[in-house]
């Protein structure tokens, strides 16, 4: 059950980084292509979740996985600003 | 408190109807001569605005049937439309005695604009099928 959460958050973040990029694509308002950006961050990050916990390897990817969603925020803070200046 | 405001119906009508001092202007000069036919030429002499601003804000303003537009596009005489008029009356009292109240109540309402058009380029994004135009 837990692995198929961790799919679906996963595909969830890909979708919506999908229809933000498309977005984009189609107004140019930039503050979509960084949230686009920050959700493939998240999407990296919930596959990175689902390799760690659902899959049986030895490797702990814990801080990959927060320091992946935490570039994601950063992104999107960096965006943030960069478009309030 | 907001219901307790004077001015609530002025504000609203400044949120509703325009966005730029242009606007603001040419309807509070229209209004105090309702009976008159305006061109967008008179209109730019008059407030010595240039002719292209003066007429996009009458094409605003006929658009949120403030005023009566008539005639053909080049040369489109336009009239005051009396509905509103105890509002823009009050507001031209207001801005003859505190016109940087008004501004600064058509500040509040650009940002407003501004920051509800980026909730809903963001909203839009998430929409599957984009609704058709009109």
């Amino acid at each position: 059950m837990a692995e198929a959460v961790y799919l679906l958050c996963a595909v969830t973040s890909i979708v919506c980084a999908v229809l933000l990029f498309r977005g984009f694509r189609s107004t140019r308002a930039r503050l979509l292509f960084w949230s686009s950006l920050c959700f493939v961050a998240f999407a990296l990050s919930n596959i990175l979740l689902f390799v760690d916990l659902a899959t049986s390897t030895d490797v702990d990817l814990s801080l990959w996985r927060s320091g992946v969603a935490l570039a994601g925020i950063l992104v999107l803070l960096f965006g943030f600003v960069w478009e309030s200046t | 408190m907001a219901e307790d405001d004077p001015d609530r119906d002025v504000k609203r009508f400044l949120l509703e109807n325009l966005e730029s001092y242009e606007q603001l202007q040419s309807l509070l000069l229209i209004a105090k001569a309702p009976d008159k036919d305006w061109t967008a030429k008179s209109v730019a002499e008059t407030l010595r605005l240039p002719s292209a601003s003066a007429h996009s804000a009458l094409e605003h303003l006929s658009r949120r049937r403030l005023l009566n537009g008539r005639g053909e596009v080049d040369a489109m005489l336009f009239k005051y439309h009396p509905e509103h008029a105890s509002v823009v009356q009050r507001l031209d009292e207001i801005c003859c005695a505190q016109l940087h109240v008004v501004l600064r109540w058509m500040n509040a309402n650009a940002l407003e604009r501004v920051r509800s058009e980026a909730i809903k380029t963001f909203a839009d994004a998430f929409l599957m099928k984009k609704k058709p135009d009109g």
